[in-house]
């Protein structure tokens, strides 16, 4: 499984990269929304973990363009943010963020997290499958 | 005495700025509040230079004083000129204090005090009225002035011109061509007031004149143009004192005090140029030893390798210049720690005598500042439960009252700090029997004297029950251990049961720049700080051996266990035919990493962790190494815990 980790902070990045290896994620990195979709183009990317609040492309943004792809459209993205804002929340999980997480966070609540929305995912797959 | 005196220009200048911004506030509107507070400050430098014996500053602050207790009551309108003419005084004063800070005594202000006095007399009255009868002019000469003669005279006192009396004495023959051309030089540089003339010791057949002459220039420049005439300064230009003012002026606003407060915050980003700047270094030396080698030794390229030497050497006596500013001695901690000491012996009931030595060891401010905690943490706990009760102790033979002695001293590119206690010691067994209770440690685990002791760090000893239990220590010392970690020191302790227990803390002494050696495993880069680090050597993969499911490496006759850096990450190992082991200390004992590269020794700024991402495991921080490039530094005291706890050495 291959996760894109989308963040403007570096050290983000390596520590996040660092942990999901150890969890035997592949993990591939993104500096902003425009960096990330480019990395998206490429394929193969299976969920993406993005910061909020980045120079050119924003996260909210990035999820709002991912959703907008149909090649896309169906991966799973959890945000990872210092911003508390509740508004900012609704905003994402609007613009289709499937979780949201508030800096610091645990390495583990992380992983907690992505297991979870990949077990939603599958459920509802699940559901989708029986209803036709 | 010379630091009483730069104290005094310290708070002399922060007096002085003070009564600039009353005064500037009062340029702008009258308020009694800044015109009291700007008469304080006044007052304060009265006696501030008082209890120095500067005299003349007294004098001068004295005379300050008056003025402003004039217009403090009306007596004197604070007019814009007014303003101008405090303003003028405190300029003086300022240079007064720069030239006291410079080592000169000369604050003879005789002048200026007369100055003050002539401004007041002028100011007194309706709109500026100039009284003449103090001016020391004759009534000889007064009382035969003409109105507007009067008036002339008034004008040029306003206009702080000086003024002289101009004697002179012609013959009649070239009375009127004599006269014509001196009072023809002096209106160049003055304005005539009234040429009287006298009769005063002039020989017959001539005729003497009095000239009375207002002036901005002083009585030298006047006597030169007056040439034969006699001349009598009557009162001296004000301009003579604010002239070299304005020469003086960048001296005067220079500041004299050498010492100011920086935010450490810019010194950070000061080192953080530096660290770019030592790769732009590396960069020039790289470039020199490549020519060399393609050009050889040609007078060009060693002149490459000499710019390149100098500028390690400059760039190393910066970098110490900026690492000195942010040292602050141990002082500052210890005057810190004995104050909770006396509050928690007061609240404790227990006599203790707490003694510190090595005060002047300087350390980072930064560190200074974040081992405060853990200190407390660990001097509270030599308290508590170090120390045993007074009747405990009178049994046991020791004297009454515990000591605690908290030592801080300088090893190599470390601070010590060592904090022991003369109480009961640690129970060791103890410790051990509760670390199996709480599944911390497997029953079937053995330990030597030296290792179990560590157990007191684990987190799940420090539970309240646990200290009821155990008659040693628990309360926080993990937090505190991981605090020290983080700050890449490592801690030790040693006890000895009713001897007492000693902590042994060992700090970097700054943390802004640390050395560390780059490793690499499983593709990952990290950073080991070299203060962690006894050596390096190759290894093959055939001398690994394995003793008791644990992965061992031989290194000059010594077992070193071996931790896989890959295997602590989970990451994906990879199959080299060598590879190299980093010999690591963690307390009293030798590990040693196992690692895919190994790329040098390289200076990294430490860039705090905070904001991110908590609780991954291995990692004490992240550090800068190049322009944008971060790198994650390792915490090798948490790795060997893991690994010889957990005997994660071994191949599971």
């Amino acid at each position: 499984m291959k996760i894109l980790v989308v963040d403007d902070c570096q050290t983000t990045r390596k520590l996040l990269g660092l942990y999901l290896k150890g969890k035997g994620f592949e993990v591939s990195f993104a500096e902003n929304g425009l960096d990330a979709i480019e990395k998206l183009g490429a394929g193969s990317v299976n969920l993406v973990i993005t910061d909020l609040n980045m120079p050119y492309m924003d996260g909210i943004e990035l999820i709002k363009n991912i959703r907008a792809n149909s090649d896309l459209s169906q991966i799973p993205i959890l945000m990872v943010t210092t911003e508390a804002d509740p508004e900012e929340q609704q905003r994402a999980y609007s613009a289709g963020a499937n979780g949201y997480l508030i800096k610091p966070v645990t390495a583990e609540k992380v992983i907690s997290n992505i297991k979870q929305i990949i077990k939603d995912i599958f459920v509802n797959q699940k559901g989708g499958a029986s209803d036709a | 005495m010379k630091t009483s005196k730069k104290e005094f220009v310290a708070e002399a200048e922060d007096i002085i700025e003070a009564a600039s911004i009353s005064l500037l506030s009062l340029q702008g509107s009258f308020t009694p509040d800044a015109l009291n507070s700007l008469f304080r400050a006044f007052h304060t430098m009265k006696g501030v230079s008082g209890l120095f014996g500067l005299n003349g500053i007294t004098n001068l602050c004295h005379s300050l004083e008056s003025l402003l207790d004039d217009i403090r009551f009306g007596r004197i309108e604070l007019t814009d000129e007014a303003i101008n003419f405090i303003f003028r005084n405190i300029d003086l004063l300022r240079r007064l204090i720069s030239q006291t800070a410079g080592g000169m005594e000369t604050d003879d202000t005789a002048v200026a005090v007369k100055e003050i006095e002539s401004f007041r007399q002028m100011s007194k009255g309706s709109s500026g009225e100039v009284s003449l009868e103090d001016l020391g002019i004759s009534h000889s000469i007064l009382n035969v002035l003409s109105e507007y003669e009067e008036h002339r005279l008034k004008v040029n006192i306003r206009d702080r011109n000086g003024i002289y009396l101009v004697k002179s004495v012609f013959e009649l023959a070239s009375l009127e061509s004599g006269l014509e051309s001196l009072s023809a030089s002096l209106k160049k540089i003055g304005d005539v007031i009234a040429i009287l003339p006298s009769s005063e010791g002039v020989p017959d057949g001539s005729i003497g004149f009095t000239i009375l002459f207002g002036s901005p220039s002083d009585t030298d420049a006047v006597k030169k143009t007056a040439s034969a005439a006699g001349v009598e300064a009557i009162m001296p230009p004000k301009a003579h004192l604010s002239q070299p003012a304005e020469k003086l002026k960048d001296i005067s606003l220079k500041s004299a005090a050498t010492t100011v407060r920086v935010d450490i915050e810019k010194l950070d980003s000061i080192l953080n140029t530096l660290a770019e700047l030592t790769l732009t270094k590396d960069a020039v030396q790289r470039i020199s030893r490549e020519l060399a080698g393609t050009f050889g030794y040609t007078p060009l390229t060693m002149d490459a390798h000499r710019i390149g030497q100098t500028f390690q050497r400059k760039l190393g006596e910066l970098k110490e210049c900026i690492l000195e500013l942010r040292m602050v001695p141990f002082s500052q901690i210890f005057s810190r720690l004995s104050q909770v000491v006396r509050r928690y012996t007061r609240e404790t009931g227990k006599d203790i005598e707490i003694e510190m030595f090595g005060g002047d060891t300087e350390i980072d401010k930064y560190i200074a500042e974040e081992i405060i905690d853990p200190l407390v943490h660990i001097v509270r706990n030599s308290i508590d439960h170090g120390i045993e009760a007074k009747e405990e102790r009178i049994s046991s033979g020791k004297k009454e009252n515990g000591t605690v002695t908290i030592k801080a001293f300088t090893q190599g590119n470390n601070v010590v700090v060592t904090i022991h206690d003369d109480g009961a010691g640690i129970n060791l067994e103890e410790v051990l029997k509760k670390a199996q209770k709480t599944n911390l440690v497997h029953e079937y685990e053995t330990f030597k004297h030296k290792e179990s002791i560590n157990l007191i760090f684990l987190p799940g000893l420090s539970t309240k029950e646990s200290v009821n239990e155990i008659s040693g220590r628990g309360v926080g010392l993990d937090i505190a251990r991981q605090k020290i970690v983080s700050l890449g020191g490592f801690i030790d302790v040693k006890t000895e049961v009713r001897k007492g227990t000693t902590f042994t803390i060992t700090l970097p002494i700054t943390l802004a720049i640390v050395k560390a050696l780059i490793v690499g495993a499983a593709k990952e880069r990290f950073a080991v700080p070299l203060t962690a680090i006894s050596e390096t050597f190759v290894i093959e993969p055939f001398k690994i051996q394995t003793i008791d499911a644990i992965e061992a490496v031989s290194l000059k006759g010594e077992m070193l266990p071996l931790i896989r850096l890959a295997r602590v990450f989970h990451l994906k190992e990879e199959q080299n035919t060598e590879y190299f082991g980093v010999v690591v200390r963690a307390g009293e004992r030798r590990f040693c990493f196992l690692v895919d590269e190994v790329k040098g020794r390289t200076e990294v700024v430490i860039k705090p962790l905070g904001g991110h991402l908590k609780n991954v495991f291995g990692i004490s921080g992240a550090a800068e190494i190049g322009r944008h490039e971060v790198i994650l530094v390792l915490d090798v005291e948490s790795i060997v815990e893991e690994a010889f706890l957990s005997k994660m050495t071994g191949g599971r």
